[in-house]
């Protein structure tokens, strides 16, 4: 281990001409109880630490799909730089309209999240090069937790349902992705996350 | 009470809610039921005709099997997935014996991937270690005679392009020669007319010396005779002068 973390730049920042960004994530993201996560089984990319290629939950454990209708699903969702005394991290907050309300509704999922620590994987509708961008984990390293729970009955926002906003402070990683070896073989993983054990 | 019953009363018991629509709690059973029958998740959670759909194949499945699916030796955590090097296949739940085995012979460590593994998983990894060595030997008899022959084929095949490349290079040498006897030929016949007309001339020389000797030669024959005949002559004259001198002195 370095006795001095070495923050160097190693790559050009330039634009991708061939694949050009795009903005926005898709409907359907994965939400995880942060305490079922198989931390010891998760494995990180050796050559690149930001990739997890193996997202691992302990026996008998689950992901929830999310799935937000809409043309701006998940809107509200960021990053953002925190300035810190030693070291500057990062805050991620992930926005959740959940379309549906009642009783099940209020026992199942709203307050387990206003409770919880939770992870949540979003599809970025920019793939990146090389389709890693594709799948993006928050809240895996320090978790999320609501920070915003609404359920404005009059809100066109929200329609009638919830408006949630879960936030992972602390985070030393800008982001983290879900990759293994291909996009399909990464979604077969996480359709066996959502199929449990 | 069989598990296969369970599950038939739970969907028959959810029936009541199929046109209101499924709690949340049923739509989780339903999630595990339809991937643990089907082995896929169920397309677009969002609608709940999705789930209507689900819970009628997952009924109608069942029926037919009137058992639940045979539950696998070795189940994997959800997310962990099984990827053999060198290939590109994926194993997600449900994985067979094989498979499962396949990889825990070549990677013991990673038994904490399995929700569920049989408790002699070790033994059985074992066994299905030393089939495959078993296996792995046989075919390399085979391969060994195979690759026998092919070594032998090779040689053969590696001597032929040797020969090949070495009569190529005799015939090149050969048509070298050839060209280079035909230059010669070709020299010889220039240089032979050239004698030839050497040998004319010095042969014309020749006769003409001859023909002179021959002039030299009568000439001389003549002179010969002429000096035989004054040497006779002397000769006559000598004898007469002896005689003479002869009788002078008797």
């Amino acid at each position: 281990m370095p006795d001095v973390c070495d923050f160097r730049l190693a790559s050009n920042m330039v634009a991708n001409c061939e694949k050009p960004s795009i903005a926005g994530l898709r409907n359907n993201g994965y939400i995880i109880n942060f305490d079922d996560i198989d931390f010891e089984n998760s494995v990180r990319d050796s050559s690149n630490p930001n990739i997890i290629t193996s997202l691992v939950l302990l026996s008998g454990k689950r992901a929830y799909n999310v799935y937000v209708p809409g043309k701006t699903p998940f809107s509200g969702t960021k990053k953002s730089l925190v300035t810190g005394t030693y070291r500057n991290k990062f805050s991620k907050d992930v926005s959740i309209v959940i379309l549906d309300n009642g009783p099940d509704v209020a026992k199942n999922v709203i307050d387990q999240l206003a409770n919880g620590t939770f992870v949540v994987v979003l599809e970025n509708k920019f793939a990146g090069a090389d389709g890693k961008n594709t799948f993006e984990i928050y809240g895996f390293e320090a978790g999320l937790t609501a920070t915003a729970l609404d359920d404005d009955k009059y809100s066109e926002e929200s329609d009638g349902g919830w408006a949630c906003t879960l936030q992972e402070t602390g985070a030393p990683s800008s982001g983290l992705y879900l990759y293994n070896t291909s996009i399909t073989a990464t979604r077969q993983s996480l359709a066996s996350l959502v199929a449990g054990s | 009470m069989s598990e296969y019953q369970d599950t038939m009363n739970r969907l028959e018991e959810m029936r009541s809610r199929y046109d209101d629509g499924f709690s949340s709690s049923d739509r989780q059973f339903l999630d595990r039921l339809y991937y643990s029958l089907f082995v896929k998740a169920i397309t677009n959670t969002g609608c709940s005709d999705c789930y209507r759909d689900a819970y009628i194949l997952c009924v109608n499945k069942l029926k037919r099997l009137k058992s639940m699916p045979k539950k696998p030796n070795y189940i994997l955590k959800a997310g962990a997935m099984i990827h053999p090097v060198g290939t590109s296949k994926f194993y997600t739940n449900p994985i067979t014996d094989e498979v499962a085995e396949d990889w825990l012979s070549k990677y013991p460590g990673q038994i904490g991937m399995f929700a569920e593994y049989p408790e002699d998983w070790e033994e059985r990894v074992a066994k299905y270690a030393e089939a495959q060595k078993a296996e792995r030997c046989a075919e390399g008899e085979v391969s060994g005679v195979e690759d026998t022959t092919s070594a032998e084929l090779e040689t053969v095949k590696t001597e032929l392009q040797a020969e090949k490349e070495e009569n190529a290079t005799l015939r090149a040498e050969l048509e070298a020669t050839k060209a280079l006897l035909a230059e010669a030929e070709a020299k010889i016949a220039e240089k032979s007319d050239d004698n030839a007309v050497v040998a004319n001339e010095e042969l014309e020389k020749a006769k003409a010396e001859i023909a002179e000797l021959k002039e030299e030669n009568a000439k001389l024959k003549t002179d010969n005779r002429a000096l035989k005949a004054a040497n006779t002559r002397l000769k006559k004259g000598d004898d007469a002068e002896e005689a003479k001198e002869d009788a002078e002195k008797a």
